[in-house]
């Protein structure tokens, strides 16, 4: 059963801020869809908030607008809305990968992208994918709004650089130019409601004759205490020929960055055996996009 | 003449299910309803040393508050061994501690949460090994002073609550008689029915003292007798009420919330208590399916007949035996295998763990022998070198052959389940892949089941004084298509349309005694029932009909719902006006039938099964020979039912069985920690098949008659689930070189064994 908890329903991102800001003396949460946090109070009640506060009455806070060579998505879109708008398919594939693999339908009909990233965890399906796009998440702050690399964004498990009444308004994305592409691979043992237990994410940006790696971003969820960049196998794969080899031994150099756990969903000894080959499909998931026929 | 019967006439509960209208048993509503809660234990093994309620009784809208220590009544099918609540001793986590009713469901788990315990923690067995090591410590002192039946033989001492020995032939002489002796060992994990309804149950104490229950379970009858055994109460005094049950999977018989309802409503003065389990206390304090532990000796000749078989088995039955002796002797009764066995011999134990109680499950106890001797039967073809449907086809048991405890067997029509899988999936030809990490390969597997024998069923139906029909049975829908099928059969038994047929629910004050809506009984027994029955009403129609047309009764034709004599049949009577014509004034034509069939031997599972169902399933699949991740690409799965009185019910079944087997051995794991306790107890994390994981499947009917079967039906719905999981491990094993003897796939086992071989 769910404890008791007050529940606000502000109308404005201000108001919102204002009654965290008045409960800051209370676990007071945020709640925007509640496909964590309402799981969290039914499995952890000692440690389940006293104050929620829905965001879900504040207008304006959907949507996914391409303008001035930038995506915003603000932050309560809903999984399935990313899933099911055309930019983010045509323009941000790595992004769709991932929505249309979170959860389930109904799961994805009200869990939001700020709630996937506000979560924090290293398994976070949309992480991966916007790290490698190098996303922003613009914050606002008691006194105006900030942007925040999302790189810098998390901190560890279930953590990040939110401070306070600090709230996640959007996350923008600089629209990637016509020679790059984009993956993310999810590995779970079932086809649907999933937590990965491990996942890939590339962007890749191919030479004219589509045989070398003239620029990559690579990101790993499930595979460290946060969601990560591999620096190892971007710098190893930069400026090489995506032959066979070049691709397996970039999943080896992504290995060096992982550190993968133990958990009672896997082992860190699987974890580390699928890391590389996840890298090497996501590779081979852009290269295809890329038009490249793989072997 | 079957009008219906072979007919796939729309489901009578499909419009009522679809648009919501369905009453399950949390729907029901009552006045001053009180909310029961169920403390649970926290510990898998120790001694309750302080249990205080006071604090909780204190809490307003407290109405009561039960515990072990009040109450020494132990319930169990065949050994009493399980108190309502946990006395001075908890052996599982999740086991009942006490339980409070209140006026709403929030006090009820504040009053919960303030009952004080404390345990004195005892050392616990989780695995076989353990619980059957000479120094274990022992999980029921008191075992050799519970009552049990007869064919249940418990070893004092020991955590052994039932050992069953059978043999048939001279295992020594077959064994000398074959080229070549192999030896064996597979082990199958627990798992959890998983129904999308929780249990629940509701109890009310009438002023005369009455007890009435209304449940999920799935066996009323059996239910009212474990229930009356424990309260000691005559089964008059008791009466047990079942609407739909939102599936069972055999989870949903024996003593459940029931008894924890009852306690609770013994203290409320007549209002009634509701239980409904959280999908977490299902998980935890419901029932599992047995983890086994089965070693295989068999001699084949080197032209792979099979010569002789001994075969162990070991059943992890948990804390409590619930029905784990019965399970146990029905895996045993079937663990030889569909084939001609000449020599066998078979010992099984039933062993204590400190865990969830593990009991029937669909396939009762055959799932267990089913992945081991198929698993072997792979394993012998290789070894001989001969393809493993032919090793199949050259042993598989044929019409009115022995089996391999030496009783015949009929409607068996395995070898044509067989060909007919093999032809489906394209077994000649091979199965190609082009990426070079994938592997693909086909696999097959047949089964065998038994059904619990003897076990009888009883029914009335009524005509109605305007021709419409009732019948009045025990059998309960969980799903399976039961209140379809058993009107079928009424309506062709009695020649009338189908629409003017109503089948109860059961309401053991009203509904007279069936044995169980359990081990793909129901159609055969329940079917036979109906037939006995209605010939009591089809031969008074006749009499009747024939005095007003003034013939003799054999020349009078019955045909919906109406009468005449063959010499002119223009002068047609209806039932309607048949029985308006006798009993003016009002009245009804009576038919009664209780179906018990003759079988040597006495008790429960004390005599060979009055049918056994046959069935074989094959599969096209990859692994993904980088992460270890089965794909299943397609199944085909064949059974004889003998008849199908509803094809697509039939079709259903099969689906239904191969999707929860291959989940069971693709998916499902309950994960404990070093102290017992279940760390997954939700969907989430346990994981069964989800709609994008089921392959495409072709089910296939066979129908070699039953000769005792209602139009020679006989059942599908437990062996459907039993072969798919070793016909994809036979598979896997075909394309990577990599078996497992464990009962789970897991990408994670599959990849270290593959990572081994290179």
């Amino acid at each position: 059963m769910l404890r008791e908890f007050e529940y606000y329903r502000p109308t404005s991102i201000e108001e919102a801020m204002e009654i965290k800001r008045d409960h800051s003396n209370h676990p007071a949460h945020y709640i925007a869809g509640g496909t964590d946090v309402l799981v969290n109070l039914r499995q952890n009640p000692d440690a389940s908030p006293s104050v929620l506060i829905s965001l879900k009455n504040i207008p304006d806070a959907t949507g996914i607008r391409l303008e001035n060579g930038s995506l915003r998505i603000s932050t309560f879109t809903t999984i399935r809305q990313l899933e099911k708008s055309d930019v983010v398919k045509e323009r941000f594939t790595a992004l769709h990968d991932a929505a249309s693999q979170l959860g389930s339908v109904q799961v994805r009909n009200v869990a939001t992208l700020g709630g996937n990233l506000c979560s924090s965890l290293p398994s976070a399906d949309t992480a991966a994918p916007l790290l490698v796009m190098e996303a922003e998440a613009v914050i606002a702050t008691r006194s105006s709004s900030k942007k925040v690399p999302l790189a810098e964004f998390f901190t560890g498990p279930g953590k990040n650089v939110l401070e306070d009444e600090e709230l996640l308004l959007a996350v923008e994305i600089p629209e990637p130019s016509d020679d790059v592409y984009t993956s993310y691979v999810k590995h779970g043992r079932r086809r649907a409601m999933e937590i990965a237990l491990a996942g890939a994410a590339v962007k890749l940006k191919l030479d004219q004759k589509k045989s070398t790696c003239e620029d990559i971003k690579l990101a790993l969820s499930t595979s460290a205490p946060t969601p990560l960049i591999s620096l190892r196998a971007q710098e190893y794969l930069i400026g090489k020929e995506l032959t066979p080899a070049n691709i397996e031994q970039a999943g080896l150099e992504a290995l060096k960055d992982a550190s993968p756990r133990d958990s009672y969903r896997t082992t860190a000894e699987y974890r580390r055996l699928v890391i590389p080959v996840l890298v090497k499909k996501a590779i081979m998931k852009a290269m295809q996009r890329g038009g490249v026929k793989n072997e | 003449m079957n009008k219906n019967v072979g007919q796939s006439v729309n489901r009578i509960d499909a419009q009522e299910k679809v648009t919501g209208k369905a009453l399950f048993n949390a729907d029901l509503k009552f006045p001053n309803l009180l909310h029961g809660k169920v403390l649970h234990s926290s510990i898998a093994h120790g001694k309750i040393k302080r249990l205080e309620v006071e604090k909780a009784l204190k809490i307003p809208g407290v109405e009561a508050v039960v515990t072990g220590q009040e109450l020494d009544y132990l319930g169990g099918e065949a050994l009493k061994d399980m108190p309502f609540f946990a006395k001075d001793r908890v052996r599982y986590y999740g086991e009942p501690v006490a339980a409070v009713a209140a006026v709403d469901y929030e006090t009820a788990v504040k009053a919960v949460d303030a009952i004080e315990v404390e345990y004195e923690e005892l050392p616990a067995v989780y695995d076989l090994d353990e619980a059957l090591k000479e120094d274990a410590p022992v999980l029921h002192p008191d075992l050799e002073n519970y009552e049990h039946i007869k064919a249940c033989q418990p070893k004092a001492g020991t955590n052994i609550c039932n050992e069953f020995i059978t043999e048939h032939g001279d295992v020594e002489k077959g064994f000398a008689e074959a080229d070549y002796v192999y030896e064996d060992e597979f082990t199958t994990p627990a798992c959890h029915h998983a129904p999308i309804e929780p249990f629940s149950a509701i109890a009310k104490i009438d002023e005369e003292g009455l007890i009435k229950v209304w449940t999920t379970n799935s066996s009323a009858h059996r239910l009212r007798k474990d229930l009356c055994d424990a309260l000691r109460v005559s089964q008059n005094r008791l009466q047990i009420m079942v609407n739909y049950i939102g599936g069972s999977f055999g989870g949903k018989g024996g003593l459940k919330v029931e008894p924890l309802a009852i306690a609770l409503a013994q203290k409320t003065k007549g209002k009634p208590v509701r239980i409904v389990y959280t999908r977490e206390e299902v998980f935890t304090a419901t029932l599992t399916r047995h983890a086994t532990k089965i070693k295989i000796k068999t001699g084949v000749t080197r032209d792979g007949y099979l010569t002789a078989k001994s075969i162990e088995l070991y059943y992890d039955t948990g804390a409590y035996s619930e029905k784990g002796p019965t399970v146990l002797i029905q895996g045993c009764e079937a663990a030889g295998g569909p084939y001609r066995i000449p020599n066998l011999h078979i010992k099984g134990n039933c062993v204590y763990t400190n865990k969830t109680i593990a009991g029937a499950y669909r396939g009762y106890g055959v799932i267990q022998p089913t992945w081991a001797f198929e698993s072997q039967m792979d394993l012998l073809a290789e070894r001989l070198g001969i393809d493993p449907l032919e090793m199949r086809l050259k042993n598989a048991l044929e019409e009115g052959d022995p089996n391999c405890l030496g009783n015949p067997v009929y409607g068996v029509g395995l070898k044509e389940c067989l060909e007919k899988v093999a032809r489906e999936i394209n077994w000649d030809q091979p199965a190609i892949t082009d990426h070079p990490s994938i592997k693909r390969a086909k696999g097959i597997a047949s089964t065998w089941e038994p059904t619990k024998t003897p076990s009888g069923s009883g029914v009335f139906i009524v005509l109605n004084f305007d021709g419409s029909v009732n019948i009045s049975t025990s059998s309960s829908e969980v799903g399976q298509g039961s209140r379809t099928v058993l009107a079928q059969i009424a309506a062709d038994a009695l020649e009338v349309p189908l629409k003017l047929i109503d089948i109860s629910f059961p309401d053991t004050h009203v509904t007279p005694f069936d044995a169980s809506t359990t081990a793909s009984r129901t159609t055969f027994h329940m079917g036979n029932a109906i037939i006995k029955a209605a010939n009591d009403i089809v031969k008074e129609i006749r009499e009747i009909a024939a005095e007003m047309l003034e013939v003799a009764p054999e020349d009078i034709i019955l045909d919906n719902a109406t009468a005449y004599a063959k010499s002119n049949p223009t002068q047609v009577l209806s039932y309607k006006e048949i029985i308006q014509a006798v009993y003016g004034a009002g009245g009804c034509i009576l038919g009664k039938a209780f179906y018990y069939p003759a079988a040597k031997g006495a008790g429960i599972y004390g005599a060979p099964s009055v049918f056994w169902m046959f069935g074989a399933h094959a599969v096209d699949l990859e692994i993904d020979t980088e992460t270890g991740q089965v794909k299943v690409n397609k199944v085909a799965a064949a059974h004889n039912v003998g008849k199908a009185i509803n094809p697509l019910n039939v079709i259903q079944q099969i689906e239904g069985g191969v999707v929860q087997g291959m989940s069971n051995c693709l998916f499902e794991e309950i994960i404990r920690d070093d102290k017992g306790r279940v760390v997954n107890p939700n969907f989430h994390d346990y994981k069964i098949a989800t709609a994008a994981d089921i392959p495409e499947i072709t089910p296939m009917i066979v129908e070699q008659a039953d000769p005792k079967g209602p139009y020679g039906a006989k059942g599908v719905g437990e062996p459907a689930i039993n072969p798919i999981g070793v016909a994809i491990s036979n598979a896997v094993a075909t394309a990577t070189g990599v078996r497992l003897s464990h009962m789970l796939l897991k990408p994670e086992d599959l990849l270290s064994k593959l990572k081994e071989k290179l």
